[in-house]
């Protein structure tokens, strides 16, 4: 009690409310250095096994011998496929798992979005473990077209050849599915969600068939990407892909796994990211960082492991890349270390991370060490809202007082007046008096308002046709900037109080930054990136320096404008700039498309985060920038 | 435009629960997926409320099985009528919403017998506090989740209301019918029946102030005790009321019902905790962790714990009787073992009764810091959970932790009240003390 | 005193007597092969013993097991049936089950058993049934003694007594199913052990335990029945022991010092020579066509031990072993002093051989050679049925069964009986019947339900539904379910993946029963069976490390609610200013400083004075 008195003594100090734009700009900057503290050997750690049962690389593999020969027939057999039709081909490829003696059916996927139909047939097959008790089971894949569009011929082959390999074996405790996705993010999800979905028939927004066979809870799933033909490479590394949509990612176990095995196993390298040359130096970590960072905050499948992720199924792919001595034999040796490790497992993947940041195939962060980075930047928000609230409930200092700070000391023996109530006459300092009512109601409408409204550019730009995704983003642009002007000069006109636009900012940031610290416990990374945008939004503050009117109509256009290149519209330009995939900075198609596509087959949130969150967050700190000279000129 | 600010003028409360009751409404409408969904969560229906296990209760009743023989339905049997449908619910949410006003326009939060808030201006006008009650987005949630402790919220507020108006019996009745819903409104009955006989002295209190001279007008003056009921009396037919609706009503419920099974399937359940679904409360996890040998131990020790708040309030807040009520509100919400965010919403909405010294929480207190955890929790809660059931990557713990903070903060809120209520008590006998510092000892 | 032995000795001589009259005392026991597509066997071993029930009350056994007899007597068991299986029946390319799945269980254990009892003496009951559980997992070395409470059942629908039950005393049916158990060795011995022959002689010295458990599929089952005539007196006393695996014959034809399935090497492998890229280094291996070769000594590891003739005075010879082939497949039989089988032509041109055994110094074993054309599945089976606990994140579990009828004209009536363990609990009011085909017309419906809800940690739940399946119709059962979470002791201690739930039984009731009542035992067909496999249930687990953090904590929390909240009531208010100083420090100082004012007062006198001063003051001050 005594204590928080205290406490409450020190809240009223003149000091404190100078200090939350400090304090923020302080967190902003810890949390971006944090960031390039953790390549750091001190920061970062080796990676090792936590699972006991998995014994990576114990087994001997057997993998090989007569096997290439038939390897190299499945190939040409694919490779022949690959010049007929779908239907042919899917039947092609559901007559070979037929004849090695697995049961064989075909999925039937078809996605709508933005006007676009994504449509394909997935084939698959199940291989019974002989003595399994059909409660478990494992997904070997192979997408028909990789990631990047190329035909995965060696890929397939490979997971046929697996298959039938797999079939003499009688170790399995758990079933083995074989899938054959038509292509590398739709047609696993497609395949993922039906097997997890109650629905047994098709749905109307994704028409997703069901699945006419199963097995039981998947316990893991290893995708092979290996594109080449029947003229074969041999390839140098594995690239071990493992981003899941949404930036959930599987289990560190598993991934260490391949590691182990290919590296230790068989002396195959391991890289992330297609980073061929890491020297795991801090320049190639503090890369491999970004581009960790990157995937994860986009949020989207990088392969046909992604859509796995979310179903709660570990899930990685393993893709060849480089010109080296490896063929396809110590590839399908790796895979078969792998099954057997997966194999060996008594319950779900659970002892090591899930939330982790790779500096390499061997070193990480855990989330102890990178979370208070984006703790730090989110919290700056919190901070600047307290300050604002406490403000906004100070007593408004006379004209003729200069210094406000001194107001309580001062008054205490000051001007006292009588209070008679009831029977007991009283002397009461007069300032006690007005105590400052704080209105809520108009600062809530507005906050709420706001975030309903980001609803209409995330339906525009995630439902309509794709050619006109452009122009469905410059209406949003305008919208962005016209918005926040013109609700600022109506309320204004209203009679909005500046108390009230403090409070209003208040209640915006305190929103945007436990959405922010709420976001960072799901994907990091997107937690992180947006409030690094975001990060201006503390500082802006509604008084306008200057009592010249013309003067502040130009500083205020002027920091408008500044404010403004931190839009979500602003910075989709960018990002599109910086891509590059259209021609020109303002050819946004195709990345407006991959958005949608996002949205809508793979439910990325990426989209939903940036127009409900930040675009709202964005419009009223612009709103509050505004209004202040708005106040002014009209006083003036 | 106009029309609308005219219509707010002249009938705002018609405005508020229309607007309150189309809100609901088109939300179902909108979408339809919307209330299986809530349903489905922790946070909104636990084992005693769930809107599913009500379902499941009723098909086995319509079909002549006994729904308290297993471990799905806990629900007080009168609910077995037929299915309530989302309009229920709504009118349910609008009739306590309008019962908050007349609480509020009573004034029995500024205004007791023996004292007067000093700063009885300051409460805020009734409508207000219905829509603190109708738009607190807990409220709504649990509205479209339908979990049956919806009906003990009504049935609690309706006693409330009762007291305010100094109908002792029916006052006494609505408490039973809450209590025998759900079973922790009993803790309510002494505030509630203070509260009621507080109303009913009131009167006579008036009089003997206006047989007075203009002189002391307002003032309280010596009242003999003849002309007003002894407080023992009225508390024992108070009492006698609600033992008695209490008693008829299990009679009434045996009647439906082929056993007895009931009472220990409803009553027992919240007491011994057989069903440890996560919910944000304090008890679910501790339960599961606890070691066999000490469960009964410590299942009494939490219950002691929430019996022991009731008569301290009564007997430290009996000059504002509705504050005691208030609070003990919260002590429920806060530590009862089937927690839900329904109740806390209640809660939170039913502060605004004591309105009047939000003033002295604002200034004095960490209202602020407690709010934002609140905030903090609510997006927090339902992440942790996703992250331990199905995402897997995290475990119970999350949950578990953002269960510790939310009671935290609301624990902190309640302080808070019962700190200002006191605080203001305190500076109607000492004016010069308002805004100063103190210390308590 | 002396002629006490004379007197016992009729007594003891009694029993013997009373054997050797016994007309029911038999033993046989039977070996049905019949090799199955895609190159696996099928073995089905049967052995049958009876004893009157006269005997049976005597306590005198000739082939019944004794051991077995006195456990049933003393927990006045009427009629048991048991079984360890695990694996799955493929009946997509094996056709249907053998026995009409009558003599096979879920993975796992089983159990169900018609006890003496009355409907209201419950506790009499569950206490014979504790005693035949207890005792029979000691006799198997299984887990049998966990069919608990919580684990037994009481189906109305699904099973119905095989034997003749005298009348007047009705038995009470009780069945429970462990299906975590896993079925080993250890559980095959003691089951050898029953037989009279015990695996030395006869069929049984097939059964050695490497290759049945290396089976895909394999069930044991124990079936005892009473059997009387139709007028209910001169009743025996049945127990029929059965083992039914299904071998992968290349896989148990390997040696056994090296089971490791290498690559082969490719010579071995035939190659698909039509492919035009097919060189010597590209094979496209043809698809497996044809039936392997196999002998029962590559097969089982041996050949039959000679016969298991226990009456050598029985003139008749039995054939014990029957074999499946296409007619024209030849068998060569390699055992020296056996006699030829009699072979007998059934219609789809296979035929069944039928062969003796020789006696015991002899050996018995047959080989069949590789054969181009692969041998004809089974009769195709009646229903195919999956089960399925779907649903994830935010749309609730659900569980699915999806039952289909491939008949073209046969409409089926079947019965279908779910236990769940109480931590699953069913919402039967979103018990759905799906029809997926549009062959199942509205004729596929739910006829009746018998529901048990699961009370908490006392007894799972059970379902039971009788339901018409239409000729070609596909339907999918499913209902809703909640998992409830433990307390943290209630989970396994070990490493586990989750929970097991016991597949789901259903018995195909025969037409007979359909068309009106002729259940006169004369033309009485009996039901067939099927039991989908189990189920992995993952439960929320909480942390199992945390016990003391989570007292801790919690208790933390509720302290400082109560502190706080009792702190402010039971106090009082006072402004800063009035707060008097308190506490040690200014205590220590207003003494101190009252010293020094007597010391200022004693200042100007001389020394012995202050000290006497001082003193008379420590003295004053003392006092």
């Amino acid at each position: 009690m005594a204590l928080s008195t205290r406490l409450l003594t020190i809240r009223k100090s003149p000091v404190l409310l100078k200090l939350p734009p400090y304090l923020s700009a302080l967190c902003i900057l810890v949390g971006v250095a944090w960031l390039f503290l953790l390549p750091l050997n001190d920061y970062s750690r080796q990676t090792y096994i936590s699972e006991n049962a998995i014994l990576p690389g114990q087994v001997h593999t057997y993998f090989g011998g007569s096997e290439h020969n038939v390897f190299r027939a499945y190939r040409q057999e694919v490779y022949h496929l690959s010049h007929q039709n779908e239907a042919d081909r899917n039947a092609g490829l559901e007559r070979i798992l037929k004849e090695i003696g697995l049961k064989t059916a075909q999925q039937p996927y078809h996605y709508k979005v933005a006007g676009e139909d994504i449509e394909g047939t997935n084939v698959y097959g199940l291989l019974q473990g002989p003595r399994a008790d059909a409660t478990e089971a494992m997904v070997l894949m192979a997408a028909w077209t990789n990631f990047d569009g190329e035909t995965n011929w060696s890929g397939v082959a490979l997971a046929l050849t697996m298959a039938r390999y797999f079939k003499r074996w009688s170790i399995w405790s758990k079933d083995i599915l074989v899938l054959i996705p038509a292509d590398s993010t739709y047609g696993s999800e497609a395949w993922v969600s039906a097997y997890h979905s109650t629905a047994t028939e098709a749905t109307s927004t994704r028409n997703v068939s069901a699945l006419p066979i199963k097995a039981g809870a998947l316990q893991g799933a290893v995708a092979i990407d290996y594109a080449v033909g029947p003229w074969g490479r041999r390839f140098d590394k594995l690239d071990i892909q493992y981003d899941g949509i949404n930036g959930a990612l599987p289990n560190l176990d598993l991934l260490n796994t391949a590691v182990s095995v290919a590296s230790g196993q068989l002396g195959i390298g391991c890289t992330l990211h297609g980073m061929v040359k890491h020297k795991d130096s801090y320049r190639d970590r503090l890369e491999t960082l970004g581009h960790g960072l990157a995937t994860q905050a986009a949020g989207h499948a990088t392969g046909p492991h992604s859509p796995f992720m979310p179903y709660h199924v570990d899930a990685i792919t393993l893709k060849t890349v480089g010109d080296g001595w490896h063929d396809e034999m110590s590839l399908g040796r790796a895979t078969e270390s792998m099954f057997r490790s997966i194999n060996n497992l008594l319950e779900h993947l659970h002892q090591s991370f899930f939330f982790y940041i790779l500096l390499n195939a061997n070193r990480f962060v855990s989330i102890g060490n990178y979370l208070p980075a984006a703790m730090l930047v989110a919290g700056s928000f919190s901070i600047t809202a307290l300050g604002l609230w406490v403000e906004s409930g100070r007593a408004v200092p006379s004209k003729k007082e200069v210094k406000p700070a001194s107001t309580d000391e001062k008054k205490k023996g000051a001007d006292l007046k009588v209070v008679r109530q009831g029977g007991d006459v009283a002397l009461v300092p007069v300032y006690e008096e007005k105590v400052v009512e704080r209105k809520l109601s108009v600062p809530a409408l507005v906050v709420l308002g706001m975030h309903l409204a980001g609803i209409v550019p995330l339906y525009l730009l995630n439902n309509t046709h794709k050619d006109y995704l452009p122009f469905a983003l410059l209406g949003t642009m305008l919208l962005t900037l016209l918005l926040p002007f013109a609700l600022a000069k109506t309320l204004i006109s209203q009679g909005l109080t500046v108390k009230e636009i403090q409070i209003t900012q208040c209640l915006s940031l305190l929103l945007l930054g436990a959405t922010l610290s709420t976001l960072a416990t799901l994907n990091f990374s997107l937690a992180f990136v947006i409030s690094l945008v975001c990060s201006g939004l503390c500082f802006v503050r509604s008084r306008p320096r200057s009592t010249n009117s013309a003067v502040n109509i130009a500083v205020g256009t002027i920091t408008a404008l500044l404010h403004s290149t931190t839009s979500p519209p602003v910075v989709i330009y960018g990002l599109n700039w910086y891509l590059a995939k259209g021609e020109g900075w303002y050819d946004v198609k195709w990345l407006l498309y991959e958005m949608a596509k996002g949205w809508a087959a793979q439910d990325v949130y990426t989209s939903f985060v940036i127009w409900v969150i930040w675009w709202p967050a964005w419009a009223i700190s612009e709103f509050v920038l505004l209004s202040g000279f708005v106040r002014s000129v009209e006083q003036a | 435009m106009n029309t609308i600010t005219k219509v707010y003028a002249d009938h705002p409360k018609t405005l508020l629960f229309s607007s309150a009751a189309a809100l609901r409404i088109l939300l179902v409408l909108a979408f339809p997926a919307l209330p299986d969904l809530l349903t489905g969560r922790v946070e909104i229906s636990s084992p005693v409320s769930s809107f599913t296990r009500l379902q499941e209760g009723l098909f086995l009743y319509q079909r002549g099985l006994d729904p308290y023989d297993g471990g799905i339905f806990h629900q007080s049997p009168t609910i077995l009528g037929r299915l309530p449908t989302i309009l229920l619910y709504t009118a349910l949410d609008i009739l306590s919403a309008s019962n908050l006003c007349h609480i509020a326009a009573s004034g029995a939060a500024y205004a007791s017998r023996s004292y007067t808030s000093p700063r009885h201006h300051r409460h805020w006008n009734p409508v207000s506090v219905a829509a603190a009650y109708l738009l607190n987005p807990l409220t709504l949630l649990t509205c479209l989740g339908r979990p049956t402790s919806v009906f003990a919220i009504f049935f609690v507020i309706l006693s409330v209301r009762e007291a305010c108006r100094a109908r002792s019996v029916t006052s006494a009745f609505a408490l039973a019918l809450a209590s025998y819903v759900s079973l922790h409104p009993v803790l309510l009955l002494p505030p509630v029946g203070l509260l009621c006989y507080d109303r009913v002295c009131l009167p006579a209190t008036e009089a003997a102030g206006r047989g007075g001279d203009g002189e002391t007008k307002g003032k309280k003056v010596a009242i003999d005790q003849r002309s007003q009921p002894s407080g023992l009396g009225f508390g024992l037919i108070y009492l006698a009321t609600f033992v008695f609706s209490v008693a008829f009503l299990f009679v009434l419920s045996r009647l439906l019902l082929p056993s007895w099974n009931f009472i220990p399937s409803v009553y027992l359940t919240p007491l011994t905790l057989p069903d440890l679904t996560p919910n944000p409360g304090l008890w679910w996890y501790f339960f599961i962790e606890m070691f066999d040998a000490f469960r009964n131990f410590f299942l009494g020790v939490f219950w002691l714990h929430m019996l022991s708040y009731s008569v301290p309030f009564c007997l430290r807040l009996q000059k504002q009787p509705l504050a005691a009520v208030v609070c003990m509100m919260g002590i429920i919400a806060i530590f009862e073992p089937y927690a839900n965010i329904g109740e806390v919403g209640f809660w939170l909405s039913s502060i605004t009764l004591l309105s009047h010294t939000f003033e002295l929480a604002s200034t004095h207190r960490y209202t602020f810091a407690a709010l934002a955890a609140l905030l903090y929790t609510v997006m927090l809660g339902p992440v942790f959970h996703h992250l331990w059931l199905y995402a897997g990557s995290g475990n119970a713990n999350f949950f578990y932790a953002i269960t510790l903070v939310w009671a935290l903060a609301l624990i902190i809120l309640l302080t808070d009240t019962v700190y200002s209520v006191l605080r203001d008590e305190w500076e109607s006998e000492r004016p010069e003390g308002k805004g100063k510092e103190v210390r308590q000892l | 005193m002396k002629l006490q032995p004379l007197f016992a000795l009729p007594a003891t001589l009694l029993p013997v007597v009373f054997a050797a009259a016994d007309p029911h005392a038999a033993y046989t026991e039977h070996l049905d092969l019949h090799p199955l597509p895609d190159g696996h066997l099928y073995a089905g071993f049967n052995f049958t013993a009876t004893t009157s029930h006269a005997a049976y009350e005597a306590q005198h056994f000739r082939y019944f097991p004794r051991s077995l007899a006195q456990i049933l007597q003393h927990t006045r068991t009427a009629e048991l049936h048991l079984r360890f299986a695990f694996g799955r029946w493929d009946d997509e390319s094996w056709g249907a089950r053998p026995r009409g799945g009558r003599r096979e269980g879920g993975t796992g254990a089983e159990l169900w058993a018609w006890v003496d009892g009355e409907e209201d003496h419950p506790e009499v009951l569950e206490e014979r049934w504790g005693g035949l559980v207890n005792s029979l997992s000691g006799l198997f070395c299984a887990s049998l003694n966990f069919i608990d409470g919580t684990r037994t059942t009481r189906p109305v629908l699904s099973f119905e007594p095989e034997g003749t039950h005298k009348h007047g005393n009705e038995a009470q049916l009780l069945h429970g199913t462990l299906p975590h158990e896993v079925v080993c060795t250890e559980n095959l011995t003691p089951f050898l052990k029953l037989l009279p022959c015990q695996g030395k002689a006869g069929i049984s010295s097939l059964l050695d335990g490497h290759k049945v458990f290396d089976a895909n599929w394999q069930t044991m089952a124990i079936d005892v029945r009473p059997l009387c005539n139709a007028k209910g007196e001169d009743c025996a006393l049945e127990i029929q022991q059965t083992v039914d695996m299904v071998l992968d014959v290349e896989r148990s034809m390997r040696p056994s010092h090296d089971p490791i399935p290498r690559p082969l090497p490719i010579e071995q492998i035939e190659c698909d020579t039509s492919k035009e890229y097919h060189s010597d280094d590209t094979c496209y291996p043809q698809a497996p066509s044809g039936a392997p070769g196999w002998s029962l000594r590559k097969v089982f590891g041996q050949p039959i031990n000679g016969n298991c003739d226990l009456e050598s005075a029985d003139a008749t010879p039995n054939y014990p072993i029957t074999l499946h082939v296409p007619a024209d497949h030849p068998v060569e039989l390699l055992s020296s002093a056996s006699l030829p089988g009699k072979e007998e032509k059934m219609n789809l041109g296979s035929t069944i051989i039928h062969y003796p055994l020789p006696p015991h110094p002899h050996t018995f074993d047959i080989s069949l050679p590789p054969h181009p054309q692969p041998p004809e599945p089974r009769n195709p089976p009646l229903l195919h049925a999956t089960r399925h606990l779907t649903g994830h994140g935010l749309d609730p579990p659900i569980l699915t069964t999806t039952l289909s009828n491939p008949s073209l004209s046969k409409n089926l009536t079947l019965t279908y009986l779910d236990t769940l363990p109480w931590f699953l609990r069913p919402y039967i009011h979103t018990l759905r019947l799906q029809r997926l085909s549009r062959a199942c017309g509205d004729s596929a419906e739910l006829q009746q339900l018998f529901y048990t809800p699961a009370r908490d940690r006392e007894r799972g739940s059970k379902i039971e539904l009788l339901l018409h399946l239409p000729a070609g119709c596909t339907a999918q059962l499913s209902y809703g379910v909640e998992k409830a979470v433990l307390r943290y002791a209630e989970y396994p201690p070990d490493a586990n993946r989750g929970f097991d739930v016991a597949g789901g039984i259903i018995k195909i009731l025969p037409d007979s029963l359909l068309d009106e009542q002729v259940n006169n035992d004369s033309k009485r067909e009996a039901a067939s069976y099927l039991r989908t496999p189990p189920l992995l249930l993952p439960l929320p687990t909480p942390d199992f490390s945390m016990p003391y953090n989570v007292i801790i904590l919690t208790s933390t929390v509720l302290a400082l609610g109560f502190g706080s909240v009792f702190n402010l009531v039971v106090r009082r208010f006072v402004l800063v200013e009035e707060v008097p100083a308190a506490g040690l420090p200014t205590r220590l100082r207003d003494a101190v400083r009252a010293l020094k004012l007597r010391l200022s007062s004693l200042g100007g006198r001389s020394g012995v004075e202050g000290k006497a001063g001082r003193v008379a003051g420590g003295t004053t001050v003392a006092g």
